[in-house]
């Protein structure tokens, strides 16, 4: 295998462990029902709660269409544990995809028996 | 006919593979990890359902003597609405069982179309079919534990179908029902039903495995991910609700239909009971006889060198089949232990002659000895 | 049968489908068929090359579709010295590949194969 073809795998798995972090950092957020609101954050975490509010502010709208589906599908109590599945399932979906590219790399259709020291 | 209709259903599954790995290589292609699939949802169902045992409560009407209503509806009610991640749970203890019933189905296809139930593979076909049925049954209490409408209805349904056989009708319909009429005895039953026949899954599933050295039983991490976080998705996309609770003097007349699980109903909705059970049993008793139907020439089991042996134990180790079984050698023997084939195991597949070292094993078919006039004839030729 | 063959194919029947023509196109190219690939010993490959040939070809389905379950696993982990019997320390390991493909993949094989041929016969 070629250097550049190595440097663009390992580039792609990178990047999908990024994602892969980025949202699983959403899922306790998504957990609170993905808004501004910050009286549900522990007290140890009130001091960077504007920060992380910041942090959050794009993903709102996410969070508003999630609810808005939930309610038109009859759920009622709980919106926030469904909105954590969804990107604990997005995660575990990015992540099975890079394990999967690192993991192809040893598959075989061809055994070349590697010659004795 | 029959045989020309397999071979082209072989290449199309073929076909289907070889698009697949292209996308995923041989490592990560679902369809060579088709037995594995169900039984990974088999643990995924195992560990969801002991989190909603623990807060199911199997009575019909009042337990405890609580001032509020406390049965099998208000705590399903209580794990849905009110427990953190209760709702998630209980979606993914149903999702994974439609799932489970998906790849098993998946499974079965794919043991067809390549032509691997029949002959030494009977064992296997038999006791997945019976498999096959008990998780069809099992997946049907669970629906009958929620108790609410749906619940009731199918519970009468059972019960009228259960007592219109003859003679094993009623003690039926009494095991079921855990006396003559609907109780708090009959949700315990079920909840029994429901988790004592989950786990006899496992003995069911050691007759299944039993002719087989090592056996898939885990897909690759990547793939596992996968599962359950389809699983997730669908629990997210359609949410599950509660019917009514069950009224017991009330008869309910529609409920929505789980195809997976509950399609029996449906049929027994539309044909008398006669025809039902015919279609059942005949249903499953074909499904168990399809590997009797092609004739095949028997196989030609490997036979061992007896004065070539060494007991090694190569052979057992790598036999996949379980066919190969070490005995004590003879008195005369210099060596401590014995190969020995079990005819009605063997595949005649060979495996044995590629791990023997000292050509002590071979395969009528091929034996060693032709394989290197072979060789020789094609090397040195004129 | 009536020239040398440079070659050895030992092939499990179930993968890769050869015929006639076939054989024509690789004509340096000897094949012989095993029920599984896994019947393949690492002493029949030895005999091969003892008795002249330049090269072994091994073919199996692919890795995870044995019909006998894991013969093609087998035997790729008694190439690879990871599962006894392996090969012999003198066998020159350049001569021995392994190939695990599908019953459709006809041309993967002879594409290989002739490309074997020829780092073969160029070896000395």
């Amino acid at each position: 295998m070629n250097r550049s073809h190595f440097t663009i795998i390992s580039s792609v798995v990178s990047v999908l462990a990024l994602l892969t972090i980025l949202v699983s950092c959403l899922m306790p957020f998504a957990e609170i029902g993905l808004n501004d609101s910050t009286q549900s954050y522990p007290g140890w975490l009130q001091s960077v709660a504007g920060l992380l509010v910041t942090f959050y502010k794009p993903f709102m709208p996410i969070g508003n269409d999630l609810t808005k589906y939930l309610k038109t599908q009859g759920v009622m109590t709980n919106l926030g544990d469904y909105a954590y599945i969804v990107f604990l399932s997005i995660a575990m979906l990015i992540a099975s995809l890079a394990i999967g590219i690192v993991g192809r790399e040893d598959a075989t259709e061809k055994t070349v028996i590697p010659e004795k020291k | 006919m029959y045989q020309e209709i397999l071979k082209l259903l072989n290449f199309g599954t073929l076909e289907i593979e070889k698009i697949v790995n292209k996308i995923t290589t041989h490592k990560y292609n679902p369809f060579y990890y088709h037995g594995a699939l169900p039984q990974f949802y088999l643990w995924v169902l195992y560990l969801s359902g002991l989190l909603l045992f623990a807060y199911y409560i199997p009575t019909v009407d009042n337990a405890y003597l609580s001032k509020s209503l406390v049965n099998a509806w208000t705590s399903v009610d209580y794990i849905t609405k009110t427990l953190p991640f209760g709702a998630i749970f209980r979606g993914m203890h149903r999702y994974a069982g439609d799932a489970m019933v998906i790849t098993i189905i998946l499974h079965m296809i794919r043991v067809w179309f390549t032509d691997r139930y029949r002959q030494y593979r009977w064992v296997q076909w038999t006791s997945g079919i019976l498999l096959f049925v008990l998780v069809l049954f099992i997946g049907q209490t669970g629906y009958y534990l929620v108790w609410d409408d749906r619940s009731l209805g199918l519970t009468r349904m059972t019960v009228t179908s259960l007592a219109w056989l003859p003679i094993i009708g009623q003690p039926l319909k009494h095991w079921f029902l855990n006396g003559d009429l609907i109780s708090n005895l009959t949700m315990s039953n079920f909840l029994f039903i429901h988790i004592g026949l989950s786990f006899s899954l496992l003995f069911f599933l050691w007759i299944h495995y039993v002719r087989m050295t090592r056996p898939v039983l885990t897909p690759p991490p990547a793939i596992n991910y996968i599962l359950v976080a389809l699983v997730l998705l669908v629990v997210f996309l359609c949410p599950i609700n509660s019917g009514q609770m069950a009224n017991l003097n009330h008869q309910p007349t529609t409920f929505d239909i789980d195809w997976f699980f509950l399609f029996p109903y449906w049929l027994m909705a539309k044909v008398s009971l006669l025809s039902y059970w015919l279609i059942m049993f005949l249903g499953v008793g074909a499904l168990t006889i399809i590997p009797w139907f092609i004739r095949t020439k028997p196989v030609e089991a490997a036979e061992v060198v007896t004065n070539k042996c060494t007991g090694c134990s190569l052979c057992y180790r790598d036999c996949p089949w379980q066919a190969i079984e070490m005995v004590v050698a003879p008195a005369n023997s210099r060596f401590k232990l014995l190969a020995t084939v079990k005819p009605y195991r063997c595949t005649g597949c060979g495996v044995c002659v590629g791990a023997c070292a000292f050509d002590a094993i071979d395969v009528p078919n091929l034996p060693d000895a032709q394989v290197l006039d072979q060789i020789k004839g094609l090397v040195s030729a004129s | 049968m009536s020239e040398k063959k440079k070659v050895l194919a030992f092939m499990c029947e179930r993968s890769v489908e050869i015929n006639e023509t076939d054989l024509q196109n690789i004509s340096d190219v000897g094949v012989i068929k095993f029920p599984c690939s896994g019947m393949i010993q690492p002493l029949m490959i030895e005999a091969a090359l003892k008795a002249g040939a330049c090269g072994v070809v091994v073919t199996g389905c692919q890795l995870g579709d044995c019909f006998y379950r894991e013969g093609n696993k087998l035997l790729k982990e008694r190439l690879l010295g990871e599962r006894p019997p392996g090969l012999k320390k003198t066998v020159d390991r350049r001569r021995v590949l392994g190939l695990w493909l599908s019953k459709l993949q006809k041309s993967r094989f002879i594409d290989d194969t002739k490309e074997f041929t020829n780092f073969v016969t160029s070896l000395k």
